[in-house]
């Protein structure tokens, strides 16, 4: 597996990639265990307010993270990610009516070559992952992500 | 909302307690798929596409797919038509969707 860049000393305080301008048609992501990510579902979501998946306080490093459909119904799914204190990211997606489609906003993922690669963003203090959706439903989004959280 | 508390060291990892159920991974990208089939499978069916149209979409949907997934019906149906059409051997339709 290779990684896109290394992101340098960081703290990265913005993501811009081709999800962040928002209102990007969502793209075929992965099905865990699949580029070895975790998949957390949201839970309970009201339309539009963010849920918290990960809550971190220490450092460590993001590898990926990526917000998408868990079934067939019309709606945008939102990523927000906080480093350091700072929304380095956050966009809203186009609308999507297929499931195990989304947004990345770190790494990236080829459904046609089901291929993908870590984007490694460091954190020296906290890290924060929030997602939400267009609709209030339970379980029908999910958070794709992998981290690691150094010692010290 | 049910969170993980787990202490990493110095660190403090808050996870929303909501794991996705792991599933078996039956999407592939064309490429993979078309590999599950032998050079004389290949063979037989480019031949058939020659003369039959239903065959020839067959293989068109495959190639313009942005990936194969061995558990929808729309594939299942048509590896079935391949085998009741001769072009690939009782039972391999079945081995082909395997995930």
């Amino acid at each position: 597996m290779g990684l896109i860049y290394d992101s340098g000393p960081g703290p990265t305080t913005s993501i811009v990639n081709g999800f962040s301008a928002g209102g990007v048609t969502p793209v075929v992501l992965p099905a865990p265990p699949e580029l070895n990510l975790k998949e957390t579902l949201s839970g309970a979501v009201t339309g539009g307010t963010f849920v918290t998946i990960l809550n971190i306080t220490g450092r460590g490093q993001l590898n990926f993270a990526a917000v998408k459909t868990k079934d067939a119904t019309l709606r945008t799914v939102s990523l927000k990610i906080t480093i350091d204190g700072t929304v380095a990211f956050n966009a809203a997606s186009g609308n999507t009516a297929n499931s195990d489609r989304g947004i990345v906003g770190v790494g990236c993922w080829s459904s046609s070559t089901s291929t993908g690669h870590f984007q490694p963003e460091p954190f020296y203090s906290s890290l924060k992952l929030e997602i939400t959706q267009s609709l209030s439903e339970t379980d029908k989004i999910s958070a794709l992500y992998n981290y690691v959280v150094w010692a010290s | 909302m049910s969170y993980t508390t787990t202490e990493v060291g110095s660190a403090v990892v808050v996870e929303l307690d909501r794991p996705a159920p792991i599933v078996t991974a039956t999407r592939m990208s064309p490429q993979v798929f078309r590999r599950r089939f032998s050079k004389e499978e290949k063979d037989a069916i480019y031949a058939a596409a020659m003369t039959q149209p239903l065959v020839r979409c067959y293989l068109d949907d495959v190639a313009v797919a942005e990936y194969i997934d061995v558990a929808d019906a729309y594939t299942i149906q048509g590896l079935n038509d391949l085998e009741a059409a001769g072009l690939i051997a009782p039972g391999r339709a079945a081995e082909i969707a395997a995930p």
